[in-house]
């Protein structure tokens, strides 16, 4: 692979310690990554749904984030996605599971995880390389408005009904925001847009 | 590949984690099948990820470090996943370990079997068997219901559709499915908004929803 198509240049070095943990059960490397990524993790679990968690059980998600990075690092793959994005989904997958249990109006044990592993397309395409590679340059030019409402509904689990509403827009706005936003960092709808 | 999908918005909800789990459930399935929407969510994905590392870190508290670290030798090593039923999504697996025939499919009517997989006052997740050439009378929704085929094909007013592929229907809808003549069809159904919902298969399978 060559340097410019690499993910987000600047985090080889997370991809780097992921790798070393899933080939070598590397404890330092894992603490590399807890330092750097569970105050993000933190910050990304305080505001699940609107509702304020307490302390405790942020902290508590954002350990058993860490620990499934512990335990599933050896399903990494720095070809499809940039270290950032993997620990973003397992944790999104967390987070969907949390809630799935919240809502749940009988007591009813739910042993299985959100698994959405054998979902991801195998073929990397070139496209996403070169979105990798300029998505944290392109996140910075976009307009403010734009990134606000993509940070609400990425980061804040709201969806974009929810964002209307908060932002007192109409939904039509917020919908056109996103999708402008998604155009600006390259992302290919395409084959679902009208 | 398919050819009907769901629509950006939910993808991105999808993506981002904010989508209720009935249709995450329903995206999650569609993306089994379709190459064109398991690309464009490993972008939204990676937006997903950016992201995250544009927020303000909040420190955890002295101890946690520590206290994951001695946990590590404990965690269990990753299983090998097991594929005794290649052709059924994932998310589905839960429910479906060895494969379709297997279920223990209800009899709804000659033409219609069920398997419950989730139910509560607002929302009911089903598997539905139509067999060849089965027919289900004209109805119109009151409610939103998302099917996404599993295997074999439907057909109504509307379109014809093959594995893979996502139909929403809301009210404004009528139709009258009708399975393939040469095989069975087995979807995934997501009926929302209570009782009064009538869905793809909703008119008659609403008497035996109490
Ligand atoms: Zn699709």
């Amino acid at each position: 692979m060559s340097e410019e198509l690499s993910p987000s240049p600047g985090h080889e070095k997370w991809s780097a310690l992921l790798e070393q943990v899933a080939l070598h059960r590397d404890k330092r490397a894992f603490a590399e990554l807890f330092e750097h990524f569970a105050p993000l993790l933190k910050a990304y679990l305080f505001s699940i749904g609107g509702r304020s968690l307490n302390d405790a059980s942020v902290e508590e998600l954002v350990q058993e984030a860490m620990l499934s990075v512990w335990r599933k690092a050896p399903l990494y793959d720095r070809k499809k996605a940039a270290a950032s994005t993997w620990i973003y989904t397992l944790t999104r997958n967390l987070r969907i599971d949390w809630l799935r249990r919240q809502n749940r109006q009988e007591a009813e044990e739910l042993p299985d995880e959100w698994e959405d592993a054998d979902e991801h397309e195998p073929v990397v395409s070139l496209h996403l390389h070169k979105l990798n590679h300029e998505l944290n340059h392109s996140l910075k030019q976009l307009p403010i408005d734009q990134k606000e409402v993509l940070m609400k509904v990425y980061m804040e689990d709201k969806s974009h009904q929810d964002v209307a509403m908060e932002l007192n827009l109409p939904l039509g706005t917020v919908k056109s925001r996103v999708r402008l936003a998604l155009q600006k960092l390259k992302v290919n709808l395409s084959h679902v847009e009208l | 590949m398919s050819h009907f999908h769901p629509q950006p918005e939910w993808l991105t909800e999808y993506a981002a984690g904010s989508l209720d789990w009935p249709m995450a459930l329903a995206v999650g399935v569609h993306l089994h099948y379709c190459p064109a929407c398991r690309q464009a969510v490993q972008q939204l994905d990676a937006v997903g990820g950016a992201l995250l590392e544009e927020l303000t870190p909040m420190a955890v508290s002295a101890g946690l470090k520590a206290s994951v670290m001695a946990m590590l030798d404990d965690v269990p090593v990753l299983p090998v996943q097991k594929t005794k039923a290649p052709d059924v999504p994932a998310l589905l697996k839960r429910w479906v370990p060895q494969g379709y025939t297997d279920l223990r499919w209800r009899r709804v009517l000659p033409v219609l079997h069920e398997v419950m997989l989730e139910k509560n006052r607002d929302i009911k997740v089903a598997l539905h068997r139509i067999a060849p050439g089965g027919k289900i009378s004209s109805h119109t929704h009151t409610g939103q219901e998302i099917t996404v085929v599993l295997s074999g094909h439907f057909s109504d007013e509307l379109g014809m559709y093959a594995d893979g592929d996502f139909i929403l229907r809301t009210g404004e809808h009528q139709h009258s499915p009708r399975a393939s003549q040469n095989e069975e069809c087995i979807c995934l159904t997501i009926v929302q908004g209570g009782l009064k919902v009538s869905g793809l298969l909703g008119v008659l399978v609403n008497p035996f929803l109490r």
